[in-house]
């Protein structure tokens, strides 16, 4: 993992905590964790192997479904089509922002020291200057909009993926993943906001949310010859997307693994010799992890 | 030709055995065929209704051929059930699946409002193959990453897998096909494809 810093995690490691200490409860809570999140570090070309839980799964799956087909997509319809684009850009800023302090702790817990600055920044920046985030003022000026939470983290720590979970309302999911849920709640603005306002708030994200996948959404249903098992894969592949920031390594994409490569390729030529000086065209080597949006993911979750 | 001239023209030649591509050396050709296939993409974006479904398929179906590695992707999908099935079935399977990426890519892109394609790098892989990395600009500046991995047959680089985001069309297709082969068994996949064909012709 390129950005994974490994001085940060050694020196995790070589704490020497007291009995009770706040770093060794914590690392027993990660024990806990990887405990309950079961066979750790399964290769995503499995197939059920991440889905112990699939008898359970595919209900809620369907359950979830439905509530789409006949309340959350509608609604979201109605938000799409009466709500101009600068509005709903302005909506989705907000969100983001508000949410943001998330990606600034994970970026640091993950070791990540300059993205947590560069982050930091841009979350006070949208605050003051963007009108409390309605307005995305950071991006123009070189703080480009990062996509990281716990359960990345956990990732980055090592942990392994644990067992695929269909949620209810909220969709898919893992073990690793879940944690996030209570990270990113305590760390969302709202979550301190008292008056009674925020109900109202929390719908038009959930609305807002709903909204920006609707595209993907849409794609899934038209394409998917088995939606359960799509939905799944995509999920958990954009999941390790994520966790290598857009770089994921092609080795575990090998999904040639049981069939010999000759059987194969009859045509192709088979050169053992990797290691050859590689030719690369590089003709933007720009991409940032900026371009991962969520939006565009293949994916449905509520987080 | 003056003998004089002679250690010029070997200079001269051996520059230019330089630049010809060798098989394998020079990339360059995935690239290409990356490129064709989006290009032709956006112009059946922009054929749109005009074109219909019969003419986006009529367009882009022999560059699809073309470009991918149909028979070597069909193979992959089904995976180790592969081994399972009767050479009828096999033959059965990659002509549906055959006619399945034709129709998907003639029914799914039908519209055009400004996106573009632009290529980020080229990379070579393990095995002789190579990623081929590009990414999809919509209109409001939302940006998707396409990823191709190729290998070469007959001096020609075919796309074998294609991710989205990092999200693998091969590895959803496997996940899908295994599942359904193992539930419903072969009759009922074959019958989930045609159905799928049939609503992209249809246009749902």
């Amino acid at each position: 993992m390129k950005t994974f810093d490994r001085n940060f995690i050694l020196s995790l490691k070589n704490t020497m905590p007291t009995p009770h200490s706040p770093v060794r409860v914590f690392r027993l809570f990660l024990i806990l964790l990887a405990l309950a999140a079961g066979v750790p570090n399964v290769s995503l070309a499995e197939d059920t192997l991440n889905d112990p839980l699939e008898v359970v799964n595919r209900p809620i799956y369907q359950a979830n479904d439905l509530l789409d087909q006949y309340i959350a997509e509608p609604v979201s319809r109605v938000y799409i089509n009466l709500t101009p684009n600068p509005i709903r850009s302005s909506v989705s800023n907000f969100f983001d922002n508000v949410k943001y302090i998330n990606v600034v702790l994970n970026d640091f817990l993950q070791g990540k020291g300059k993205q947590g600055l560069e982050d930091s920044s841009r979350f006070l920046i949208n605050s003051t200057f963007g009108a409390f985030g309605l307005f995305d003022v950071a991006t123009p000026f070189g703080f480009e909009n990062h996509n990281e939470d716990f359960g990345q983290t956990l990732a980055v720590w090592g942990l392994g993926q644990g067992s695929y979970l269909v949620l209810p309302f909220l969709g898919p999911n893992t073990a690793r993943d879940v944690p996030d849920l209570g990270v990113s709640a305590v760390t969302n603005i709202l979550f301190y906001v008292s008056s009674p306002v925020v109900v109202p708030v929390a719908v038009l994200g959930f609305i807002d949310k709903r909204s920006r996948f609707d595209q993907a959404i849409q794609f899934r249903n038209e394409v998917a010859v088995e939606p359960y098992l799509f939905t799944r894969e995509a999920y958990l592949q954009h999941r390790n997307f994520l966790v290598y920031d857009g770089d994921p390594p092609l080795d575990d994409e090998d999904l040639f693994l049981d069939e010999p490569i000759v059987e194969l390729e009859e045509n192709a030529p088979v050169n053992i010799e990797s290691e050859q000086a590689p030719r690369k065209i590089e003709l933007d080597p720009q991409v940032k992890s900026s371009d991962l949006t969520e939006t565009s993911a293949l994916t449905v979750s509520i987080r | 030709m003056a003998l004089t001239q002679l250690p010029r023209m070997v200079v001269l030649l051996f520059f230019w055995l330089l630049c010809i591509p060798g098989q394998g050396a020079f990339a360059g050709g995935a690239s290409e065929s990356v490129s064709q296939l989006q290009s032709t993409l956006i112009k059946i974006m922009k054929g749109g209704n005009t074109l219909g479904y019969q003419g986006r398929w009529k367009t882009i179906t022999p560059v699809i051929e073309h470009t991918h590695d149909l028979p070597v992707i069909a193979k992959i999908a089904i995976g180790r059930h592969w081994k399972e099935l009767t050479k009828e079935q096999q033959q059965e399977f990659t002509s549906t699946f055959r006619e399945l990426s034709n129709s998907t890519y003639a029914g799914r892109f039908n519209s055009y409002s400004g996106e573009q394609f632009s290529l980020i790098s080229e990379k070579p892989l393990k095995r002789n193959r190579v990623l081929v990395q590009t990414r999809f600009v919509k209109a409001d500046g939302e940006e998707i990453r396409f990823n191709y991995v190729l290998h070469q047959t007959n001096d020609q680089w075919k796309i074998i897998n294609i991710m989205v985001n990092g999200v693998s069309d091969l590895a959803l297709k496997r996940t899908e096909y295994g599942g359904i082969l193992k539930k419903d068994g072969f009759p009922a996949l074959l019958q989930k494809l045609r159905t799928q064909i049939k609503e992209n012709a249809d246009g749902l």
